[in-house]
């Protein structure tokens, strides 16, 4: 039992040493490695003062330590030795009895009765203190940031004397940070990088006012990871400024080409109002009244006019004068019409054709003609040449066409009389050829030759007035199927409506000069 | 310089812990501007730089202003003279001598004076 007892305290004394023989040759190590004079001393806590001495081989030299606080007298002090496996070095030193803060003390260093070492201190300026404790880091719930605390070691009255340093750095790489903290246990470090493991060490060391001490060793490494980066509100906010300034350049571009772009976009239907100024405006789209006021004024242009009525078709071959047939002056008064030459040889037409009288002239005709329609009684007949066909002058004929057309209003009074005849043939015929898409009437020769322009004021003449009206027939010459006309076709049936281009002299002043002409049967 | 008798700076932490710390506290508050005093006007009268005596006297003038309001709130006693010498005092000679006492007398005693009083410690949250 009591050898029992015995080696137990050994074994705890022996580890007592153990331990505190390792932290003296950790102090040592450390010592050596900050300290500069050859006679190291430090003072660990506030009772164990301790000076060493490093030596490079081993002899059996003999040293003494001797050491005397102010005004007291010189005390020698038993010297040790210890081996140090770490620098394969051995050490020798003295643990001073006791320790006096505030007090100069003197210590000296003799080997073979000859001073090795000499050194004054104080106690307060050589204090080695041990690393903070449990150290902790944690993360503070923001991005980039961690908590650091720690406590300091436990030295009584020095409390307010010590300083920290704070060592953090990414786990595994080799470049770290700093921080110093005064009177302070607590630190918290920023501007971290997102979703990283960092490590941290602190160490401490006494501020010198009072007290001065080595730094302490650093504390065991504490790993601690960083909150992940959401979106950095820096990129949100380069990238919503871009976007903004983007759209505003965007809105001044369409703003500035905006007629441009609406013209790309929604195109304008095309409108004929410029063709006829006013009528939209000043007659408010009311086409005869319009017609009414600018008959002179649209004569000179192409415009295409197209009636309600059974267009007639009308081809003036030639201009005739009625004073070159002999006849009567009132034949003067007859309608003298500018036919146009046509493609096939006029031998068999009358002799002494010659050019018109003047339009103004013309329209003396006509209008007399319409005072006194008798004028017209004398037929005359027209024969045919091949395509053309004699007008008829029955007034039942022209009857039946003015029911027929009696809402018409259309040149009657114009029509033009186109005075064919042929050697010995005097009977009305109709052109074959010409008017093969015209129904034909046999003998009747029911034709009539009809304006394309609306004249309000010409009726239908009367009956028993006699025409003389110029067969119309299709020379075949030119073509003008308008898209009215066209339709019309579809409407008018049977009726076949053509136009030909109308070219008269005569008709230069007249309203349907260069004018389509339509005719229908 | 004349001798003077200033009170011992050391501090046996071993022994500290069990002193009267009130009469410590005392002894530490009536020196403290005493020894103050007594270090600038020996100072002042070793130094020839005219600017350093100035700068000596200011700080000469600015103690007996705080011992005056000290005093007036009973905080400031000044040690006797008269008290025969004990181990508590020490006997300086030089000027060098009297500013280290100086130093020593604050950074020790009156801090750890200090640091035990009421006052000064931490309030814990």
């Amino acid at each position: 039992m009591r050898s029992d007892g015995l080696t137990v305290v050994f074994m705890l004394c022996l580890a007592y040493v153990t331990t505190g023989g390792k932290s003296f040759e950790s102090t040592v190590s450390q010592l050596l490695r900050d300290e500069t004079e050859d006679l190291k001393c430090f003072v660990v806590g506030k009772k164990d003062l301790t000076c060493f001495w490093e030596v490079e081989e081993a002899r059996n030299d003999q040293y003494t330590f001797m050491y005397s606080y102010e005004n007291e007298k010189k005390t020698p002090c038993v010297v040790s030795s210890r081996f140090l496996l770490a620098s394969n070095k051995t050490v020798f030193f003295c643990k001073l009895p006791k320790t006096i803060f505030f007090a100069a003390l003197d210590v000296q260093v003799f080997r073979d009765g000859r001073t090795l070492y000499n050194r004054s201190l104080r106690a307060e300026n050589i204090l080695f203190v041990d690393p903070p404790r449990n150290l902790t880091v944690m993360s503070s719930g923001k991005e980039g940031q961690l908590n650091v605390s720690w406590l300091p070691p436990p030295l009584k009255y020095m409390d307010d004397s010590m300083i920290y340093e704070v060592r953090y750095a990414v786990d595994g790489s080799h470049m770290g940070k700093v921080e110093e903290m005064m009177a302070s246990t607590t630190l918290v470090l920023r501007d971290l990088q997102s979703g990283t493991r960092y490590k941290v060490w602190v160490r401490v060391k006494l501020d010198g006012v009072s007290y001065k001490s080595y730094w302490s060793s650093w504390t065991d490494p504490v790993f601690a990871d960083t909150l992940p980066s959401g979106i950095d509100p820096l990129i949100v906010l380069l990238v919503l400024f871009i976007g903004l300034i983007l759209c505003l350049l965007s809105l001044t571009v369409i703003l500035s080409h905006h007629k441009v772009l609406l013209k790309k976009l929604w195109p304008d239907i095309p409108t004929p109002e410029h063709k006829f100024p006013g009528l939209f405006t000043v007659y408010k789209g009311d086409f005869k009244e319009w017609m009414s006021q600018n008959n002179g004024s649209m004569w000179g242009r192409s415009v295409h006019v197209f009636t309600e009525e059974l267009p007639s078709h009308v081809e003036v071959l030639s201009e005739v004068s009625l004073t070159s047939h002999g006849t009567s002056p009132r034949e003067e008064r007859k309608p003298v019409v500018e036919v146009e030459e046509s493609e096939r040889t006029d031998s068999g037409l009358m002799g002494g054709w010659r050019e018109p009288p003047h339009a103004q002239w013309l329209m003396e005709q006509l209008r007399a003609l319409q005072e006194n329609p008798e004028s017209l009684s004398q037929s005359t007949l027209l024969q045919s040449h091949d395509t053309y066909v004699a007008l008829n002058q029955n007034s039942q004929h022209v009857e039946e066409v003015a029911e027929r057309q009696e809402d018409d209003v259309f040149e009657e009074t114009l029509p033009l009389q186109t005075l064919f005849t042929t050697e010995g043939t005097s009977s009305l015929s109709a052109s074959h050829s010409d008017l093969g898409s015209l129904p034909q009437s046999s003998g009747s020769g029911r034709l009539s030759s009809q304006s394309s322009f609306e004249y309000p004021n010409h009726t239908w003449p009367p009956k028993g007035c006699g025409y003389t009206y110029m067969a119309v027939a299709d020379s075949g010459v030119s073509m003008d199927y308008s898209p009215m006309s066209s339709s019309r076709n579809t409407e008018v049936g049977k009726h076949g409506i053509y136009t030909n281009e109308y070219k008269n002299e005569i008709f230069g002043k007249w309203p349907f000069s260069s004018q389509h002409v339509e005719s229908g049967y | 310089m004349k001798s003077y008798f200033v009170p011992q700076c050391r501090v046996d932490f071993a022994v500290w812990e069990h002193i009267d710390t009130d009469v410590s506290r005392f002894r530490g508050r009536s020196w403290r501007s005493k020894l103050s005093l007594l270090a600038l006007s020996t100072a002042k009268k070793a130094v020839s730089n005219s600017s350093l005596a100035s700068t000596l006297d200011n700080n000469i003038s600015n103690i007996h202003s705080l011992g005056q309001i000290l005093h007036s709130l009973d905080l400031q006693v000044y040690p006797d003279d008269s008290a025969p010498a004990s181990s508590q005092m020490q006997e300086v000679s030089s000027l060098p001598e009297l500013l280290q006492v100086r130093s020593s007398f604050l950074r020790g005693k009156v801090s750890l004076l200090l640091s035990a009083a009421p006052a000064c410690q931490r309030q814990n949250s």
